[in-house]
């Protein structure tokens, strides 16, 4: 049973948003069972950085993505019609989300006790 | 002696070596041996590869993974004082926190 | 019901806070409650003792301290964003050697956890986006 589901809609590199996300998913995942739902401009965080972020310059943030497991999130979320959208389905990728349809997606809303949205 | 804030933080943390650990710990109240370098190795190495300086209960389930399964928080606490987490990550280098912990 | 607000958007550059401010205004004269109203990303600002906004428009920081004072709600702003952007208390001021401090008084500094314990405990979370 998902408690809080965290929706990310923010791209990586416009702004601090994504990152700020981030963290305040990690910091559910210590309270109570979460999930992670990437849509729109959110699903182009997953994509792997191609540049060397040099240090201090811009954190490479999404690298913390393969993390998650440890932080006990195993449910980790990818609007499928972004995907496509985005053709995000051929790209190397931080990590790899289970892919929801929009029927999924209204399913997982419903289900989830709380929705934070990002 | 590369600058520390006034909690002992690295003002920068790039300017992190082994000799600069045995001060801060020194500072702290902690000698190192074997076994604090072995930790202190584990949580650069996590910080370096995610980005990500782990909270208390990620901290332990790496510890108990990657380098002791009976691992315990007493034992951090023995081996890091009352501050564990904290002050392990003031002599790991890590970056200073924004919260209180 | 009891509601927990999520608060994202900057003060004058988006119109999350006045969204949010009515909302919750709203909520309080319809009976609601409001468990806790937390500040995230570049709503911390709204925070900022220092802001002179132009007379004939609305003042946020008032306008939220108010609503706080009439309704006794917890005002909780995240630290890590407060950091970042530089709103500080007397003692972050002091823990990060600064040599002033701006917090407006109602508001109070704390962390993520507070977002998420409010989530938790309300009925719902209502987020106003970036």
């Amino acid at each position: 049973m998902t408690e809080l589901l965290f929706i990310l809609s923010h791209p990586p590199g416009a702004s601090v948003y994504a990152q700020e996300a981030f963290d305040a998913a990690l910091a559910g995942s210590a309270f109570s069972n979460i999930a992670i739902l990437f849509v729109g401009a959110g699903c182009l965080q997953l994509i792997q950085p191609k540049l060397a972020v040099e240090a201090h310059e811009r954190k490479d943030f999404q690298r913390g993505f393969k993390a998650l497991a440890d932080y006990d999130v195993h449910d980790v979320y990818g609007c499928e019609d972004s995907f496509k959208q985005f053709g995000l389905h051929n790209q190397a990728l931080v990590i790899q989300p289970t892919l929801l349809t929009r029927v999924d997606i209204s399913a997982r809303l419903k289900g989830a006790q709380r929705v934070l949205c990002f | 002696m590369a600058p520390r804030d006034r909690e002992g933080f690295l003002v920068s943390p790039a300017d992190w070596t082994p000799e600069i650990a045995e001060v801060i710990a020194e500072d702290l109240g902690v000698a190192l041996f074997t076994q604090h370098w072995a930790i202190i190795d584990l949580l650069r190495a996590y910080y370096a590869q995610y980005g990500l300086s782990p909270p208390s209960r990620v901290l332990m389930t790496l510890l108990k993974r990657e380098h002791d399964p009976e691992f315990s928080s007493i034992a951090l606490m023995q081996l890091f004082g009352g501050r564990a987490r904290r002050q392990l990550a003031q002599i790991a280098g890590l970056p200073k926190p924004s919260d209180c912990d | 019901m009891n509601f927990a607000l999520n608060i994202q958007g900057s003060p004058y550059t988006s119109n999350s806070l006045w969204s949010a401010l009515h909302f919750a205004q709203a909520c309080l004269n319809e009976g609601h409650r409001i468990h806790r109203v937390f500040f995230y990303h570049d709503a911390v600002l709204v925070a900022n003792a220092l802001q002179a906004p132009p007379q004939d428009e609305m003042n946020l920081t008032t306008a939220w301290q108010t609503l706080g004072q009439n309704f006794e709600l917890d005002l909780c702003l995240c630290v890590a964003s407060c950091l970042r952007r530089g709103i500080l208390n007397d003692s972050e001021a002091q823990r990060f050697e600064k040599t002033a401090s701006n917090l407006a008084p109602g508001f109070n500094i704390s962390g993520l956890g507070q977002l998420i314990e409010a989530s938790l405990v309300s009925d719902r979370v209502i987020s106003f986006g970036a």
